[in-house]
């Protein structure tokens, strides 16, 4: 018995190992596919000579990251209360500052805060503009998914927590919270992906991140350009999927709804 | 257990649930009975203390509960309160369900708290469940699990709102002979059902409450062979018919 439910665990990871095998090969041979039709030369060997330049601008890409989302976190979660001030005023600021935010490109937002706002208040330092352009941004994407969060635990969960007497600050410690981090981890993790992605446009306030070093790189030296851009897919993508990854495994060890 | 309503009214907007309810009742096992949209629940929620009255008073053991925020939790923890369904928090495990008021209301140890929550489920038959989530326990174990969170406190008073409503009739019997259980054993309570049997075998006394108000109250065995009021006889022909 034992073994028979052994060696169907082995086959069926077996089949998971060479399903994904399978996924890398068509994807490889497309992209391997296209290059040659358009008559594209890689040639990895020249990116050597750049590591370091390349290391550096990963460096201050993680830094930014993860500055951005603890910062965005933060204003994202202040945003929820704002929003649910007694003070009319409060309440409309919030709501004006996520609509306009995610009503407008990030681009206009890191030229328009950078060169007018940063100008006017003296904010000269460009990884610290940098760091709150992109959290003011991220801040009101995450700001919705925990009013989402906060709005799909039943009003019925709250009178429970009031009929056992519990004070309202321990109600949100051992009622709220925790049911609230379950259902919005997988969100707030997918939006951690697109700090780092984002990150990708602060290359236009001269921030030399890993997009601007790749800007740099391709500008000096030509016939690195499709090579150059492929190594920042593949650094992007190390960053990226240990995110995704550590989300799934946290919505997994969490659960308690099966 | 007695209860005393002074003008007791509550409105949802413009429509008028309770309408200055005066009354006194006194009983160890109080059946709330009549059909629905009569202003059992919210009934039962004033006292509760969950939801203050628009107006008036009411009274348990000659102490007035009005609607001073920190009066009125002091007063909930004197109370057990089962809802409907849905009653436990999803996040947590039977046991961890039913000691979370003992730990952070009342600030028992945890060991404490754990062992009496064992003992109380062992009682009830239900060791096995105390690991699990409420997703994984049936609608009856759920009330049940529910019921022991609620006298694990010791509460003055145990209010139940249509706990068996949301069950198939296997299951509600499980819940129901627990209460009768809880009962002889000297637990008061106050419970909205719609079992007249059990309100016949367990409580001794009954009130009958429709939109007009409250209809009747009195001893069980009385109010039940012989209402008073027409609209009781109706509800009693209604329900036994089916």
């Amino acid at each position: 018995m034992i073994w028979d439910s052994l060696s169907s665990l082995t086959e069926m990871r077996m089949k998971r190992i060479f399903s994904w095998l399978g996924v890398f090969l068509i994807i490889a041979s497309f992209l391997v596919f296209s290059a040659v039709k358009a008559n594209v030369n890689f040639d990895f060997t020249q990116m050597w000579a750049y590591r370091i330049r390349f290391y550096q601008g990963f460096v201050l890409t993680v830094q930014i990251s993860l500055f951005s989302m603890l910062l965005s976190l933060i204003l994202g979660a202040l945003v929820v209360l704002a929003r649910r001030s007694r003070w009319m005023i409060i309440k409309d600021l919030a709501a004006a500052y996520v609509e306009i935010i995610r009503g407008t490109p990030l681009l206009v937002q890191i030229i328009f805060f950078y060169y007018i706002i940063g100008t006017a208040w003296g904010l000269s330092n460009r990884f610290v503009a940098g760091v709150i352009i992109l959290s003011v941004f991220e801040g009101a994407y995450i700001s919705e998914i925990i009013r989402g969060g906060v709005n799909s635990i039943e009003s019925k969960q709250m009178e429970i927590a009031r009929s056992i007497g519990l004070t309202k600050l321990k109600m949100f410690r051992l009622v709220l919270l925790p049911q609230l981090i379950i259902r919005i981890i997988p969100a707030i993790a997918g939006q951690f992906a697109s700090v780092i992605k984002d990150s990708s446009l602060l290359s236009t306030i001269a921030i030399i991140e890993l997009m601007q070093v790749t800007k740099e790189i391709t500008a000096t030296n030509y016939s690195t350009y499709y090579t150059s851009y492929i190594v920042l897919a593949v650094l992007y993508l190390l960053l990226t999927f240990p995110v995704s990854m550590l989300s799934r495994w946290l919505e997994r060890s969490n659960r308690y709804e099966i | 257990m007695k209860f005393e309503f002074s003008d007791l009214t509550v409105r949802f907007g413009s429509q008028v649930v309770l309408d200055k309810l005066t009354e006194t009742i006194e009983g160890k096992a109080l059946a709330i009975i009549g059909p629905s949209g009569g202003g059992k629940s919210t009934l039962l929620r004033v006292l509760g203390g969950l939801l203050p009255a628009n107006e008036g008073k009411f009274a348990l053991n000659g102490t007035w509960v009005d609607n001073n925020a920190q009066r009125l939790n002091e007063y909930r923890k004197q109370i057990g309160f089962v809802f409907q369904s849905n009653g436990l928090f999803p996040h947590l495990t039977a046991l961890k369900n039913i000691t979370l008021p003992l730990i952070h209301t009342f600030g028992m140890d945890k060991i404490t708290a754990e062992k009496k929550a064992m003992d109380l489920m062992e009682r009830f038959g239900l060791e096995d469940s105390s690991h699990k989530y409420p997703s994984q326990l049936s609608g009856g174990q759920q009330q049940r699990i529910a019921i022991i969170r609620a006298i694990a406190i010791e509460p003055k008073l145990l209010l139940l709102d249509e706990p068996t409503s949301a069950l198939d009739p296997e299951l509600a019997y499980e819940v129901l002979s627990m209460l009768k259980q809880l009962v002889e054993s000297g637990v008061e309570l106050v419970i909205v059902t719609h079992h007249l049997g059990f309100a016949s075998n367990a409580c001794d006394t009954v009130m009958y409450m429709d939109e007009f108000g409250i209809g009747e109250f009195g001893k069980t065995e009385e109010l039940l062979r012989a209402p008073k009021t027409e609209r009781l006889q109706r509800f009693i022909s209604k329900i036994l018919s089916i």
